[in-house]
């Protein structure tokens, strides 16, 4: 910890001292905002001829650049705005506020980032993925819901078990090492109906980003990748309402100003349909199903002259799911969050976050006399301090801290009706503490050479009150083990386990358009989902770091060449080839048969071992075009797990590596955007991917416990004898039926079951998806402004493998059966209305 | 799983779908041995079996039976280290001798020694005292129609309190059925005697697991079902209600939970399920199966479908029977017992308990 501060200390020093020998340089500074509604434009640019300074707005619209005082010819730009130009003589510090115009009817569009079109070869870090929301309407859907998660899909190095799994899984990491933030605040299931839609309403993402490898500094607490979703703003000047019908889902979203200029809100809101339509089913269990969700967002932002602001953004969502009078599963996810972001001296950007989420799973069991409620849940409050400090052509400077409380309760089994027969069934509160604190500096180090580089430090405690089993050492954890009971009183610390995380990018341009980049870094992870099902599930739990389950730490070297091509008309091809390779350290995994559900002693059930990953990235992407638009991209990715014996604990698959469930060597996708007029263009995204792995039996044994009734017949006599059986044949339209000869010979059968070999030697069927879509945009200049959208998921019906099992029926003859499982396996349209006015 | 994907076939156009993949060929076939036994406190002889682990591939009652392991010397060991061998009635299948026991209160280990200088053991357990069925018994519900007419049946065990307890129960039924008499000779030839009423007896491989896990004390129920009404012959039901150890419990739940795999994204991943048995002479001889130690409740319960019946329905059952031909009038037979199309006809008794 000493060093991480000194370390801290030593940069920001660094920082001031060469902002102080900065002479003859000026400070220019403004706003970049919306025309029409004033509205800040976040991540537009500014750019200098004969400079190679420039700007980029933040997310309240602003930017602030250093550059020697002289005159310019000044040149502003974002996507989706007709650039600006204008002559500037900057011969002392200057603020300004440049208005850009809406270039909606201009051909010509980027389908994946909002950055500028060389940012891929000029930033230091690699890994990175930006998409706007334009983009991501843009993409076919499934049954007309614009998906945040389906759309990450659809870049290189993400993945997924599995159609209708939750989570996604990027550069070999479990779906629970994802940091998903909806602006800031982290979220612990990201799905709704399992896992076939995203948990958030795509219409209130203003843009989102992936972080692959080149992982920020500002972000921790997950080992694997970070996915940070900004939400919108309320517009300032002007209200509207827009939504969409679709078959699944429908959607409304209000945003205005409450105080013009000042103050705005927006609203949005989506729920399902389909209990709706769900009881109209002929099927009377289905009729009696349930499942149904809704999502809620809304921000309000207040803004205090021209460089401050403060929001108060709330998030809620819920599922519920229940086939028949069975089981009704549910989970809900509620967030509150406060900022204050601010510029302070023109050149320093405060953001102060202060956020409380809720995260309530479970199950609710209603079958008579035996109705319990088993809801375990975690609770995150969370206090985060950002500064950054631009320091002109010595780049930017990123400080920050951030305390968090976690409250994870395991969820008491509770009955749930006065005639219930159920015991109630205690489980632990466990509290923790975070604290972390980072430092990140973006240095251009002369015209080839840019570094990012950063510490974080990550502070973890596990504290009481509560009961902490102690385990002998030397010998497998098991409940026989265990020595002793830790009773921890109120904030005694039990467990701590914290440590540096260095980042670091490295790029070196060897032209305008070409650079090779190297990059490190390490992430920590002290909460884990449980699950050793092939997909997680919405009632995993989530387990903390304790005295026996260490936190998993990643670290990703990784190299990649960029190059950017621009052909006569000035479209321009970006491409990439990205190499990684991974160390996942203490990935928790589970004894064979693992009981992880309310079990006070579940670290008897987990076993630690590691991971490794390594692939290649090769990218093409056509980002700026007047028609056609799109990328293809080829991945090559392995993803292991080792679990060995050792003083603590049994191996899992005889201590021999084994590859992840969604280990998928060769994956091939291809997006397509092609815009056939002003206002309708076509969709299309291609999806080849190596079956993912799965475990297949070596053989089948039966177990003759059943056997008494065969033995009694044996033994009596009564088998073999001789018999007569039933023959028939037609003739001339009438059935004659007669007896015949036949001995009485029943077999000898037994409780059958498959035997199983190595985990996930082999592989299901590759899978092969096309989506197509045709979207019309509103009229230009109407005030109802209503658009479609028409796509067919899965075009080419095919009926897709999500599995290959093995089952064994039971009764009178035991079949042992093989089977596989489609799931979407036909094409299936879907036409979606979206108004706007 | 499934019933997410009966939910989602039915909101995304029955887009979902299982099909059945018959040309599985088993790669690395296993060379484990299977060894399964039993051993309680009701009267013997007790059965082992030895086999090697089959092919997996579509059911062939040849293939599947496995290959037996023969001239193994098979033992029971008690924990007063005595010694009951067992003989090899038939390939790869042992029987204790008679008059061989289990005492609750004693535990048992099985020991084989197989002819290439393998030895196989479990591990000690204890027979604990046989459970008690708090209720057994069965009810009438009429409908307007034959086919929705049942017999739901109602059965509890007793579970005593402060111990944690596991339960397996094996269930047998048993089926009277009635086939139609030939036309007597005419006269004066003498009419021959007919016996058309024999027992069947559909084999029946799925346990009951139970625990008291939150229901210590209290009557645990068994989900038995209801027993169709297409006949007025008796039925009888027997349960084997064994009192097991968390051990067995475990390794049974762990098969049913395997077998019973759907393919769904919440199927536990597929994992080989070791029971009590390891080979001590070589522990890289992968050995399956289990060894069983449990106090032992055997009780049957007769389900009478003619009398108590009420009339109405009973005349519905009677048009429902001759309608349906349930008789087998088409062919007729002197004898019940030599009917080969009844599977499971056992004839015209039941096994004794």
């Amino acid at each position: 910890m000493k060093l991480g501060l000194r370390v801290l200390i030593l940069l920001l020093l660094c920082g001031s001292i060469a902002h102080a020998q900065r002479r003859g340089y000026v400070i220019f500074s403004g706003k970049i905002i919306d025309v029409e509604n004033k509205a800040p434009i976040v991540g537009a640019s500014v750019f200098f001829s004969g400079s190679s300074a420039g700007g980029t707005t933040d997310s309240l619209g602003q930017f602030t650049v250093t550059i020697a005082a002289r005159s310019y010819q000044v040149i502003a730009r974002s996507l989706g705005y007709k650039f600006k130009t204008f002559k500037l003589d900057l011969s002392k510090n200057t603020q300004t506020t440049i208005e850009l115009e809406r270039a909606e009817q201009l051909l010509g569009e980027v389908v994946i980032t909002a950055e500028k079109a060389d940012a891929n070869v000029n930033r230091a870090m690699m890994g990175v993925e930006k998409m706007s929301s334009k983009t991501l309407k843009k993409l076919p859907t499934l049954m007309g819901e614009a998906d945040v998660i389906r759309s990450i899909l659809l870049l290189p190095g993400v993945s997924t078990v599995g159609e209708g799994a939750s989570g996604f899984n990027v550069r070999g990491g479990n779906v629970d090492q994802n940091l998903v933030l909806l602006d800031g605040v982290p979220l612990f299931n990201t799905s709704h109906l399992f896992g076939f839609f995203t948990g958030f309403n795509a219409d209130m993402v203003q843009d989102l980003s992936l972080y692959k490898g080149g992982i920020p500094s500002m972000y921790g607490g997950r080992a694997s990748s970070v996915l940070d979703v900004r939400v919108k703003e309320g517009d300032f000047e002007k209200w509207s309402l827009q939504g969409g019908v679709g078959p699944i889902s429908s959607r409304i979203l209000v945003d205005g100003p409450l105080v013009k200029g000042k103050t705005s809100l927006i609203v949005g809101a989506r729920g399902s349909i389909s209990d709706f339509y769900m009881q109209y089913f002929p099927n009377p269990s289905l009729a009696k199903s349930k499942a149904d969700f809704y999502d809620v967002n809304f921000k309000l932002t207040h803004r205090f002259g021209k460089n401050q602001r403060i929001s108060l953004s709330g998030y809620a969502s819920n599922d519920g799911f229940k086939f028949a009078q069975d089981t009704l599963y549910s989970w809900n996810t509620k967030a509150l969050s406060f900022k204050h972001n601010a510029l302070i001296k023109g050149d320093i950007s405060h953001n102060f976050t202060a956020f409380y989420s809720d995260y309530t799973y479970g199950i609710e069991g209603q079958k008579s006399g035996l109705e319990f409620l088993w809801k375990p849940s975690i609770i995150q409050t969370s206090i985060k301090e950002e500064l950054s400090k631009d320091l002109g052509s010595y780049g930017r400077l990123d400080l920050g801290a951030e305390v968090s409380a976690f409250t994870n309760d395991a969820g008491s089994f509770l009955p749930n009706s006065s005639s219930s027969k159920i015991d109630k069934f205690a489980m632990s509160t466990e509290h923790t503490r975070e604290m972390a604190a980072y430092v990140g500096h973006s240095l251009p180090l002369g015209k080839k050479l840019s570094l990012d580089y950063g510490l974080r430090y990550a502070s973890y405690q596990l504290l009481g009150p509560g009961d902490f089993y102690q385990y002998k050492l030397g010998t497998p954890r098991e409940i026989n083990t265990i020595t002793d009971t830790l009773s921890a009183a109120l904030n005694e610390v039990v467990a701590t386990y914290g440590g540096f995380e260095p980042r670091l990018s490295l790029a070196i341009k060897l032209d305008t358009s070409f650079s090779i980049k190297i990059g490190f870094n390490r992430m920590q992870q002290f909460r884990h989902l449980l699950s050793n099902t092939m997909a997680v599930s919405p009632s995993d739990i989530w387990k903390n770091s304790n005295q026996q389950i260490p936190p998993q730490i990643a670290d990703q070297y990784s190299i990649g060449f960029f190059k950017n091509f621009t052909n006569a008309s000035n479209a321009v091809f970006e491409t990439s080839a990205e190499f990684y390779y991974k160390n996942l350290n203490n990935v928790v995994d589970y004894v064979d048969g693992a009981q992880l559900y309310l079990n006070p002693t579940v670290e008897t059930q987990l076993l630690v071992g590691k991971g490794l990953a390594y692939g290649a990235e090769f990218f093409l992407k056509k980002s700026r075009g007047k028609r056609l638009t799109g990328w293809i991209s080829y991945t090559y990715a392995r993803t292991f797990r080792t679990i060995q014996a050792n003083e603590n604990q049994k191996e899992a698959n005889f201590g021999i590596q084994f590859p992840a469930n969604f280990d998928t060597p060769h994956t091939f996708k291809f997006v397509l955007n092609n815009r056939w007029t002003n206002r309708i263009s076509f969709n299309a995204n291609f999806t080849y991917t190596t079956g993912r792995p799965i475990t297949y039996p070596n053989g089948r044994y039966k177990i003759y416990s059943f056997n008494d009734l065969y033995d009694y017949a044996v033994k009596t006599g009564i088998f073999p004898r001789p018999g007569l059986d039933q023959t028939s044949y037609t003739y001339n339209g009438t059935k004659y039926t007669y007896l015949t000869s036949k001995e009485i010979k029943e077999l000898l059968d037994g409780y059958s079951t498959a035997s199983f070999t190595l985990r996930n030697a082999e592989r299901i069927p590759d899978y092969i998806r096309l989506d197509v879509g045709i979207t019309i945009d509103p009229k230009p200049g109407k005030r109802w402004q209503g658009s479609w959208n028409f796509s067919i998921y899965n075009l080419l019906g095919r009926q897709n493998a999500y599995s290959v099992y093995f089952r064994s029926s039971s009764g009178e003859i035991n079949q042992a059966k093989t089977y596989q499982l489609s799931v979407l396996g036909a094409a299936i349209p879907s036409i979606t209305y979206n108004f706007k006015f | 799983m499934r019933h997410l994907l009966l939910i989602f076939g039915a909101l995304f156009l029955l887009s979902s779908c299982e099909t059945e993949i018959e040309d599985f060929q088993t790669q690395n076939l296993s060379s484990a041995i299977v060894v399964y036994g039993e051993i309680s406190n009701v009267d013997g002889p007790y059965n082992v079996r030895l086999n090697y682990v089959s092919a997996y591939s579509p059911y062939d009652a040849t293939q599947f039976t496995g290959q037996p392991i023969t001239d193994a010397n098979v033992r029971i060991v008690d924990g007063n280290g005595k010694e009951t061998a067992y003989y090899e009635k038939s390939k790869g299948y042992y029987l204790s001798p008679a008059g061989f026991k289990g005492e609750v209160g004693q535990k048992y280990k099985l020991r084989i020694k197989l002819l290439d200088g393998k030895t196989i053991e479990s591990a000690f357990q204890t027979i604990t005292a046989s459970p008690t069925l708090a209720e057994f018994t069965y009810s009438f519900k009429d409908a307007a129609k034959v086919e929705d007419m049942r017999f739901p049946l109602t059965a509890s065990i007793k579970d005593p309190k402060a111990t944690e307890d596991y339960y397996f129960v094996k269930r047998q039924d048993f089926r009277q059925f009635l086939l139609t008499c030939p036309p007597p000779p005419a006269p004066p030839a003498p009419v021959p005697p007919c016996n058309c009423v024999c027992w069947q007896a559909p084999q029946n491989t799925q346990p009951y697991l139970l625990d008291d896990f939150l229901l210590s004390g209290k009557n645990l129920s068994l989900d038995l079902g209801q027993l169709p009404y297409e006949d007025f012959t008796d039925w009888v039901v027997q349960l084997d209600v064994y009192s097991i150890s968390k051990e067995a419990h475990t390794y049974w739940k762990r098969l049913e939970d395997q077998r019973k795999l759907s393919g769904g994204i919440f199927d536990k991943v597929p994992a080989q399920i070791r029971g009590n048995l390891t080979c001590s002479t070589d522990p890289s001889q992968e050995v399956l199966g289990f060894f069983m130690v449990g106090g032992l409740t055997q009780k049957r319960l007769q389900v009478d479908r003619f009398n108590g019946i009420p009339t109405e329905a009973y005349q519905k059952l009677v048009f429902y029977v001759d309608f349906n031909n349930i008789r087998r009038k088409d062919i007729p037979l002197w004898n019940c017992k030599d009917a080969a199309f009844i599977k499971y006809n056992l004839g015209y008794s039941l096994p004794p308990l």
